[in-house]
C-alpha cells in the first residue's frame, strides 16, 4: 500500500502540475470583444435578453428572447438567470409603449436590481422623462435615434445615453457594466 | 515522503495561483474616484455618456467598415460646498473622460493601434462670479484645454502629452490649486506603460480618464442670472497605417459643435 501511495502520489501531483503549467505557458486564444462579451453573459453570468419591438440578429451565445407586450408577467425576473436586459427596438418608430408600460418597467427596476434595459429610438423619450425611469430632462431631448439605458449596477441605477445602434454595442454595454459590477 | 508531499503541495500551488493570476490579468476594473470632503456635496454622477467611434475609411482594408473601433465614455459631475467661503458660495464642475479600444489584436496586425483623447472646459459665468484657478482673474469667460495621445506600437508603446493653455481660467484638475486644497482632488492620469503589451485587451478605464474641472466663487444670484460651463470632448483611434488626427462625432444629441452644454440655473439665496 506504502508504495503504491509512494508512486502513485508524486505521479498524479506532477501529472497536474504540468497540466497547469502548460495551461498557464500555452498560447490562448484570442478571443474578440464579441466572443468575450458573449461568453460573460452565457457562461459567466447567465444573462436573458429580452427583446421588445423588431428583431436583433444577436451572437448566438445569447440567450434571447421575443416579448409582444410589457407586463409584470412577460419581464418577470427568471430566477435561473443571474441578470435580466431587455432591449427596447423602436429605431423604425414603431415601438408602441404607453406611460403605463414605462411605468412598470419602472417599477420592476426599483424592485428588483437585476433588470436593466436599453431603448433605441427616438418617439419614446418625452414618456422616458415623464415617467422618471432615466434621470433626464426635457433639455435632454434628442430629435436623432439614440440609445439611452437604465443600468442597474449592485442597486444603483446608472443612466446611460449615447450611440450604441449595431448588436454588439448593444451587448458590449452591458457587458461592461456587468464587468465593472463585480 | 512528508517532505515531497509538501514541496509537491507548493508547486502545485504556485502553479494553481499563477493559473488564476494568469486568466484574472485580462479583466479591467473601473473606478470613479471622487474628490471627497465633508463640506462638498457631488452631484449627478450617475450618468454616463459615450459614444463609439466607428471606422469610416474605405482604404482600411483590415478593418469593416462602420466597425466599432473604440468607445469613449464620460461623466459630468457638479460639486457645491456646503459652506460659504469668504462670503461667497462655491461651485464646480468635474469631467470625467475615459476610452476604451476594442479589437486590439486586429490592429495589432497593421503594426501598431494609437487612441487619443481631447477635452476642453469652458466657462461662462456672470459678471458677478470669480473663477477660481492658479491666475485669478475678474474675467469671466474663457477655456482652458487638455489632450494626451497614446499610441502603441507592435514593439514598444509610446505615450506622449500636449497641454493647450489658451486662457487662464477653468482649470484642468492638477493645476487647480485652489479645488485641490478644498476637495482633495488628484490627478489620476496613470500610463500602464508595463501592462500595454501584456494585456492589450483589457479595458483602459483607470488608465485614460482625463479629468477637468472649473470652480467658481459667487454671491447669492437671483434667479434668471444664468451661467454655462460648455465642455468638448473629442477623439480619435487609428492604426499606424492611416494615422493621424481624426476627430469623431461625439455621436447624438451635442449640437453645438460637438460640445456638450452645461447649464445651471441655480439661485443658492
Amino acid at each position: 500500500m506504502k508504495t503504491i501511495i509512494k508512486i502513485i502520489l508524486p505521479l498524479a501531483v506532477i501529472g497536474l502540475s504540468v497540466t497547469l503549467l502548460v495551461m498557464a505557458i500555452a498560447p490562448k486564444k484570442r478571443l474578440t470583444s464579441e466572443e468575450k462579451d458573449a461568453e460573460l453573459l452565457s457562461k459567466t453570468h447567465r444573462t436573458r435578453i429580452l427583446v421588445y419591438g423588431d428583431a436583433i440578429e444577436f451572437n448566438k451565445e445569447l440567450y434571447v428572447e421575443r416579448i409582444v407586450s410589457i407586463t409584470p408577467e412577460s419581464i418577470g425576473f427568471d430566477s435561473s438567470f443571474e441578470f435580466e436586459y431587455i432591449v427596447l427596438n423602436d429605431r423604425n418608430g414603431q415601438l408602441c409603449m404607453t406611460e403605463k408600460e414605462w411605468n412598470i418597467l419602472k417599477e420592476l427596476m426599483q424592485s428588483n436590481k437585476h433588470v436593466s434595459f436599453i431603448y433605441l429610438g427616438s418617439t419614446q423619450h418625452k414618456n422616458m422623462i415623464k415617467t422618471k425611469i432615466v434621470d433626464l430632462d426635457e433639455a435632454d431631448l434628442f430629435s436623432e435615434p439614440t440609445a439611452i439605458g437604465g443600468i442597474n449596477m449592485d442597486g444603483v441605477l446608472y443612466t446611460e445615453v449615447g450611440n450604441a445602434m449595431t448588436p454588439f454595442e448593444i451587448i458590449h454595454n452591458f457587458a461592461s457594466a456587468v464587468r465593472h459590477s463585480r | 515522503m512528508k517532505k515531497r508531499i509538501i514541496l509537491f503541495a507548493i508547486v502545485f500551488a504556485v502553479l494553481f495561483l499563477c493559473q488564476k493570476t494568469c486568466i484574472l490579468a485580462d479583466e479591467g476594473t473601473v473606478h470613479i474616484s471622487l474628490p471627497t470632503d465633508p463640506n462638498a456635496t457631488i452631484v449627478n454622477f450617475t450618468k454616463r455618456y459615450y459614444f463609439y467611434v466607428r471606422n469610416t475609411k474605405t482604404t482600411q482594408t483590415d478593418v469593416k467598415m462602420l466597425a466599432a473601433l473604440g468607445r469613449v465614455s464620460y461623466f459630468v459631475g457638479q460639486y457645491h460646498v456646503n459652506r460659504l467661503i469668504d462670503q461667497n458660495f462655491y461651485d464646480g464642475v468635474i469631467v470625467k473622460v475615459c476610452m476604451e479600444p476594442l479589437e486590439y489584436p486586429t490592429y495589432l496586425k497593421s503594426n501598431g493601434f494609437g487612441w487619443s483623447e481631447y477635452l476642453e472646459i469652458k466657462s461662462n459665468l456672470n459678471s458677478v462670479c470669480t473663477v477660481q484657478s492658479n491666475y485669478p482673474t475678474n474675467s469671466t469667460s474663457g477655456s482652458k484645454s487638455y489632450s494626451g495621445t497614446i499610441s502603441i506600437g507592435s514593439q514598444a508603446s509610446n505615450l506622449s502629452f500636449s497641454v493647450s493653455n489658451n486662457a487662464k481660467y477653468c482649470n484642468v484638475v492638477n493645476k487647480s490649486q485652489s479645488a485641490n486644497n478644498i476637495f482633495h482632488i488628484l490627478y489620476d492620469y496613470n500610463p500602464p506603460f508595463i501592462n500595454f503589451n501584456a494585456s492589450v485587451n483589457a479595458i483602459y478605464f483607470d488608465e485614460t480618464w482625463q479629468m477637468a474641472s472649473c470652480a467658481w466663487t459667487c454671491p447669492p444670484l437671483e434667479d434668471n442670472q444664468v451661467y454655462t460651463i460648455s465642455v468638448k470632448i473629442k477623439a480619435s483611434f487609428c492604426t499606424s497605417k492611416h494615422y493621424g488626427v481624426n476627430w469623431m462625432d461625439p455621436g447624438p444629441g451635442f449640437n453645438d459643435s460637438q460640445s456638450l452644454l452645461l447649464v445651471y440655473r441655480k439661485n443658492y439665496n
